[in-house]
């Protein structure tokens, strides 16, 4: 029997199974055999084996509940209906902390049957609790506050008004998260089992902690709560990863329960708590070279007979905070209190922090700062949500410590959360010891990266806010000029002549714009003939020429077909004088089809006609009709004749006295042109008149 | 070609019909040629306002600012009042980031008469550089005013509303640029942008697909699709859009940080800081990038170093950096 083994036995005798029970929290309900029978219905023989199986690892309690519900699985399968197996499979959930599966089973216990077991609703509140459903788990807890079942549960009262005020805590503190990350130190150094209370050396590369994991030297379980006994294990951080974990040196290890609870760096020493006597006192190792030396008693001002369990030193080393139950002194059952080093290097009678500290229930786990105005610790009292929860005090002004505050959510949980240590130089990095859903074991170690203020991630999206910038279209801004004026201006330059003497003469000459029908013009050539006349552009105009005593001049000028050079037209006009016999063509004279009736646009050569007689008042004139020789010559004389008359009519109109006029139709008898071509037929049919005298 | 007359010289037209013809290659869209003629005319004729003008413009055209500059200033200098010469020297001046001078010349354009709607525009978008948002606005009100169908001034406007605050106008402008022109991706992408600032993610997400939809290397709507898609929980399509940004422009800077992000999301820190110093290497002043960088110290327990990313953010001027530097020693 090694040592392990004997005190294994030496507990078993020491507890007994009713205590033992009551350590478990749950009721011992049976599944009866009547009622689990169904008629008619197969496996019942089978099932039933199961169930006496499941029931017996149920009754060994922790470590047994996987196996036990293996068992009623199977059981299960056969009668689904039967409430206690459902609450039993529901206790077995529970205890694995497989808190949904416990509220179904446990609802669905109570479904059918509500008097299953006097403390389904108190479990069914503790599994709402610890999962966070506090209104559900408050409903609960009013349930085991009832008369009919507070009667069998009258001893956990008070508990239970703590759980409803917990939950209360709960409420408020889920509501208000702090920002915080919660990191699980993985499987490199949490295992299956719990894993709790780590210290640090080495400026947090080193990490001494307790586990419960079950070893090749540690395969029994403690009675006490029916784990395995603890055990100190080291780890090493490497680029920001834990690694090479492995129980501590053997110099060190023991066959009781040992849990590091402190350790320092000059000289390299660790602290821990051994459940050796006294329910635990704190005893510590130095190295020395490779080996640890030690146990050696803490101190027997600190260790006392009731249970010291956690401490910390301040920075300096000179002051000490620790844990102890120690009753004489203590406001609840675990108390923190607070020793000093005097000058000897002894530690100075413990002093208890005080109920602004202390509260009524237990406290645990204590770390001071290292500019020891801030001391963390976990308390069952206070504003917990469950279980432990952290709590931080500061100290005031003057030195006292102030009202502690929760920690908050998701730091704290309805579970234990214990032991905080911060390492030195990390300013918002922190461990402790809780339960979460990342659990890896029962309980783990945690990171807590504190987040301080909330930070919005900064995005980068990309907008191009201006297009002209994205695709910019210089086109759009281009305005196509507009061509310049070019100087078309022709020049008309010669000399206006006697068509007679071939000698100059000075006459007045006119400009007919003939689209606009208007004069653009007027120009006096010199008294030897010459003139220059300027013109816009090169287009047709109509040229008006007169000259004193000379029939007058009018005829269309198109500078087109003009031979123009060097922007100028040379031309030269001869006038006829005004002298009897002389005959002078009318040009532009219309007449309708056939008919002796003047167009409108003979009128402008008709009033040169009547210029000329008003310039020339002793002027008589002839006008003459004539045609080319198509049709009879009677039909012809008749018509040149009324168009004769027809002129002389107009210009009689025009003020022209009459008696100056005359009038004569000459058929086609007096041809200027051939008629034999369609142009020397139009020739041919014209008026003109002829001076009778001057 | 010229006549003497009694009256004088007639007009020497050679310059005018070079001029003339530069016209005909302008319409014709046959900018060097159309220079050709200038420079012609402008060797005949070295004091022709005209043709300077219209050959600096030309130059602008052709992306040769300076000789732009040179030739439209030559032509202020000999005496060219026009109110288009004003536009052209406000907007060189926008285009080399002289703001204030632009300004002036732009307005003198308007008050001289010129009072076309690209006057208007380029004034408003001298106004957002200024930041004057509501200056833009107005401006960008006033080319719309002169040109209904004027899609980038309604494009401009939507931006400068963005910049006021007014994210439904901003929708509202960049819809209807959108009704006038619909194949410009980066419309899309900005109207996406604007959805999802009112928090329109799925909205957005449509917006950065059509935008993708006509240009597949469009990687600033992949970007935005995977900002958008993070804030929609689709962590791995986000991952896909953000990547595909990284293969299509690796050198972008702001792919890294928005995929860093996306790692922040789902608390992948070490993933994401890899991302944020690529940000970073691509981008030594993206302030973003550092301030994410920090935060995901932050998030890993680093706290000293991501301190030291935020001053850094703080240098580059990032304004909220300096509240972050309170949590720091």
């Amino acid at each position: 029997m090694n040592h392990r083994t004997f005190i294994l036995f030496v507990s078993m005798m020491l507890l007994t199974l009713v205590l033992y029970q009551k350590a478990q929290g749950q009721q011992d309900v049976r599944i009866k055999r009547r009622q689990f029978k169904i008629d008619h219905k197969e496996g019942f023989s089978s099932a039933w084996k199961h169930r006496r199986k499941g029931d017996r690892a149920y009754d060994k309690g922790y470590g047994h509940y996987q196996v036990a519900l293996s068992h009623f699985k199977k059981a299960h399968d056969y009668n689904p209906q039967n409430a206690a197996l459902n609450y039993k499979m529901g206790v077995c959930y529970f205890k694995q902390n497989q808190l949904n599966q416990a509220i179904k089973f446990f609802n669905r216990a109570l479904s059918q049957d509500e008097q299953v077991a006097i403390d389904v609703y108190y479990l069914l509140g503790r599994a709402y609790h610890l999962n966070y459903a506090f209104d559900q788990a408050i409903e609960n807890y009013q349930r085991c506050l009832e008369p009919d079942i507070l009667e069998e549960l009258e001893h956990k009262r008070k508990t239970i008004n703590a759980y409803v005020r917990q939950c209360s805590n709960g409420q408020k503190l889920v509501k208000n998260p702090v920002r915080v990350n919660i990191n699980n130190l993985g499987p490199a150094v949490n295992s299956k089992y719990p894993d709790y209370g780590p210290v640090f050396v080495r400026g947090g590369e080193l990490m001494y902690f307790t586990s419960r994991r079950k070893h090749e030297d540690n395969d029994e379980r403690w009675l006490g709560d029916n784990r395995f006994y603890s055990d100190i294990y080291r780890a090493v951080q490497v680029d920001g990863a834990w690694k090479n974990t492995h129980l501590i040196d053997e110099e060190i290890f023991s066959p009781h329960n040992d849990a590091v609870v402190e350790a320092t760096q000059d000289p390299l020493r660790i602290y821990v708590y051994r459940g050796q006597k006294d329910e635990g006192d704190i005893y510590y190792y130095e190295k020395d070279g490779d080996r640890w030396r030690g146990p050696k008693n803490f101190s027997r001002m600190i260790n006392t007979n009731a249970k010291e369990s956690a401490m910390c030193f301040s920075k300096d080393g000179n002051t000490l905070y620790f844990v102890s139950t120690f009753e004489a002194r203590s406001f609840g059952k675990k108390d923190i209190f607070m020793s000093r080093r005097d000058e000897d290097g002894d530690w100075g009678r413990p002093i208890n922090l005080g109920g602004m500290v202390n509260s009524s229930l237990n406290e645990e786990g204590v770390f001071v700062n290292s500019t020891g105005d801030k001391l963390y610790f976990s308390s069952e009292g206070h504003n917990s949500m469950g279980g432990y929860d952290l709590f931080v005090a500061e100290r005031d002004v003057d030195g006292n410590w102030q009202e502690p505050k929760n920690l908050g959510y998701p730091i704290n949980t309805p579970f234990d959360d214990l032991l905080f240590r911060k390492v030195e130089g990390t300013a918002n990095k922190a461990y402790y010891s809780s339960v979460h859903d990342e659990n890896v074991g029962a309980k783990d170690i945690y990171e807590i990266i504190f987040l301080g203020e909330k930070r919005d991630l900064h995005y980068t999206p990309i907008r191009e806010p201006l297009a002209w910038k994205a695709r910019p279209q210089k086109e759009m801004l281009y305005q196509v000029p507009q061509k310049l004026a070019i100087d078309t201006t022709l020049y008309v330059t010669g000399k206006i002549i006697d068509s007679l003497a071939r000698e100059g003469i000075q006459a007045k000459i006119q400009v007919i714009d003939n689209q606009k029908n208007k004069v653009i013009a007027t120009h006096l050539s010199d008294t030897n003939g010459h003139y220059m006349l300027q013109l816009p552009e090169q287009k047709k105009y109509g040229i008006e020429i007169t000259a004193q005593g000379y029939l007058f001049y009018a005829h269309d000028l198109d500078l087109n077909q003009a031979p123009v050079k060097n922007d100028t037209l040379r031309r030269n006009f001869s006038l006829d004088k005004v002298e009897v016999g002389t005959k002078m063509v009318l040009e532009n004279i219309y007449f309708e089809t056939n008919s002796s009736k003047l167009k409108p646009s003979s009128y402008p050569e008709l009033k040169r006609v009547v210029k000329l007689m008003q310039s020339n008042p002793g002027m008589k004139l002839e006008i003459s009709g004539h045609t080319d020789d198509v049709g009879s010559y009677l039909a012809n004389k008749k018509l040149s004749r009324a168009r004769a008359k027809s002129v002389v009519e107009y210009l009689a109109e025009q003020g022209v006295d009459r008696a100056r006029l005359t009038y004569k139709g000459y058929s086609f008898t007096q041809p200027i042109a051939t008629n034999d071509t369609p142009e020397g037929r139009q020739k041919n049919r014209r008026v003109e008149f002829k001076v009778l005298e001057k | 070609m010229s006549a003497l007359n009694l009256y004088g010289q007639k007009q020497d037209n050679s310059v005018n019909e070079l001029y003339n013809q530069a016209v005909d290659q302008i319409k014709a869209r046959d900018y060097s040629q159309a220079i050709d003629y200038l420079d012609a005319a402008l060797e005949k004729k070295p004091a022709f306002q005209k043709g300077y003008f219209e050959r600096g413009k030309l130059y602008f055209q052709l992306d040769s600012t300076r000789r732009a500059i040179r030739d439209i200033k030559r032509a202020i200098d000999l005496g060219l009042e026009s109110g288009e010469a004003y536009f052209y020297r406000g907007y060189l001046d926008y285009a080399n980031q002289q703001y204030d001078s632009a300004l002036q010349k732009l307005t003198r354009a308007i008050q001289s008469g010129y009072k076309s709607s690209r006057v208007y525009y380029i004034r408003g978008l001298v106004q957002y550089a200024l930041a004057d948002y509501e200056g833009a606005i107005m401006n960008f009100t006033m080319a719309i005013d002169g040109k209904y169908d004027f899609t980038y001034a309604y494009h401009e406007r939507g931006s400068a509303k963005m910049q006021t605050g007014d994210i439904q106008g901003a929708v509202n402008d960049f819809k209807k640029a959108l009704t006038y022109n619909n194949k410009l991706p980066f419309l899309y992408n900005n109207l996406g942008r604007a959805l999802a600032e009112n928090a329109r993610y799925q909205k957005a997400i449509e917006q950065y697909s059509q935008a993708l939809k006509l240009d597949p290397n469009y990687y600033q709507a992949y970007v935005n699709r995977g900002i958008a898609r993070i804030s929609r929980e689709k962590y791995e399509k986000a991952e896909k859009d953000l990547k595909k940004a990284v293969n299509i422009a690796p050198d972008q800077a702001r792919s890294y940080n928005n995929l860093g992000l996306l790692y922040m999301n789902t608390r992948a820190f070490d993933k994401a800081i890899e991302q944020f110093n690529r940000a970073i290497e691509k981008n030594q002043e993206l302030p973003e990038a550092y301030l994410n960088r920090g935060l995901a110290r932050e998030n890993q327990g680093n706290r000293d170093k991501a301190c030291l990313d935020w001053k850094m953010a703080k240098e580059l001027g990032h304004k909220k950096a300096a509240d972050y530097l309170d949590d720091c020693d």
